[in-house]
């Protein structure tokens, strides 16, 4: 018996440990192409990322746990995208799904958001940075909603796009773009 | 105008995220506000389960009256009970939102569903609570000290509740205007 053992559990052994020798190789290919294309992302779509996380924010301290919230979902979702969906609309979806679900502890309510905070914002110019201030605070007393759709119209994408992203009709979207682009035309005719 | 906007927005740059962070992600350290959050209802339907089993401790308390000892521990075995199905519940609810599949308004929406009944649920905690807190102490009116203590606990878990209630308040975002 013991003999007949020794016939059996050696292959055994030895089918298990090249099993294993797989399977970390398919593994670790697998974490190697998760890996890359999460750094690819970070170099291509950061700005477009931190800008949607920017409208969302108000505060550099919100700024800074969405993104990492955001890039947090990324991750995780890198392991089971295969690309049946477009990159930049599937970034564009949960960027904005992790903005709109966002949970912020605050130790004293926010009375009024202070531009000049943001730090990670590289830029010198003092005209563009005004003008950066003022259509973020116009952009933040917007709904979330209406939000969504305007911070992917300043990133000029089409309307079926939106449509996508927001799960919502196409003239629905045109609708509320159009009361959006009116709320701004008001502000900067004031 | 609309041009100059548009320009304007899309030229804002960044800096990245710094390495520390972004190690920290990959090895799945980081815990977005959304987990953050249906953890700590998951904390909270744990705690308010295992307070079920302390309402039972009114059995044997010598201090009230006999014919009431069942009654009121049945009565905060319920409360404990709801209490923690309700955060059990908000805990699924949250834990269902998908980030990665679902769209921006479906996202939404669900947010802001799940922040509503967490409000209607402890618009009915709270008068179930101060109910069972009076009985309570309607079984001690002769006891100054155990009513004094029960005040003091009282105010303590009021003032603890209160902050947890704006806490939670600043939390959520008003979703859907």
């Amino acid at each position: 018996m013991q003999y007949l053992s020794q016939y059996i559990a050696q292959p055994a052994t030895g089918l298990w440990a090249i099993f294993r020798f797989a399977a970390r190789i398919v593994c670790g290919a697998e974490r190697g192409r998760q890996l890359a294309l999460f750094r690819s992302i970070l170099a291509e779509h950061d700005n477009m990322i931190s800008r949607i996380c920017l409208g969302y924010a108000r505060v550099n301290e919100d700024f800074e746990d969405l993104r990492q919230d955001v890039y947090a979902n990324i991750w995780t979702g890198l392991s089971s995208f295969r690309g049946d969906a477009r990159l930049k609309t599937w970034l564009y979806r949960v960027t904005l799904n992790t903005c709109v679900s966002a949970v912020r502890r605050r130790t004293k309510a926010i009375q009024k958001i202070r531009f000049d905070e943001f730090t990670d914002i590289i830029d010198e110019d003092s005209e563009r940075l005004r003008l950066l201030a003022d259509l973020h605070e116009t952009i933040s007393a917007l709904p979330h909603i209406d939000k969504a759709i305007v911070l992917m119209w300043l990133d000029e994408m089409s309307y079926d796009d939106i449509s996508e992203v927001m799960g919502l009709k196409r003239n629905t979207i045109a609708v509320r773009l159009h009361r959006a682009k009116e709320k701004l035309k008001k502000h900067y005719n004031q | 105008m609309t041009d100059r906007l548009k320009q304007t927005w899309q030229d804002t740059q960044f800096r990245q995220p710094s390495q520390k962070n972004i190690d920290e992600i990959i090895e799945g350290k980081r815990e977005t506000a959304l987990q953050n959050l249906a953890r700590r209802y998951n904390r909270f339907s744990l705690i308010s389960g295992i307070a079920i089993i302390g309402s039972i401790s009114f059995l044997n308390q010598k201090l009230i009256p006999a014919d009431n000892r069942l009654l009121l521990s049945i009565s905060f075995a319920i409360y404990f009970f709801t209490a923690s199905m309700m955060d059990l519940w908000l805990s699924n609810g949250i834990s269902k939102i998908d980030c990665l599949r679902m769209s921006v308004s479906e996202v939404a929406g669900k947010a802001a569903f799940y922040r509503k009944r967490h409000f209607q649920f402890m618009a009915v905690l709270i008068p179930m609570a101060i109910t069972l807190i009076t009985i309570l102490a309607r079984q001690f009116t002769d006891n100054v000290i155990f009513l004094a203590c029960m005040g003091i606990g009282a105010l303590t878990g009021l003032t603890f509740g209160l902050r947890q209630l704006r806490e939670f308040m600043a939390d959520y975002r008003s979703l859907t205007r």
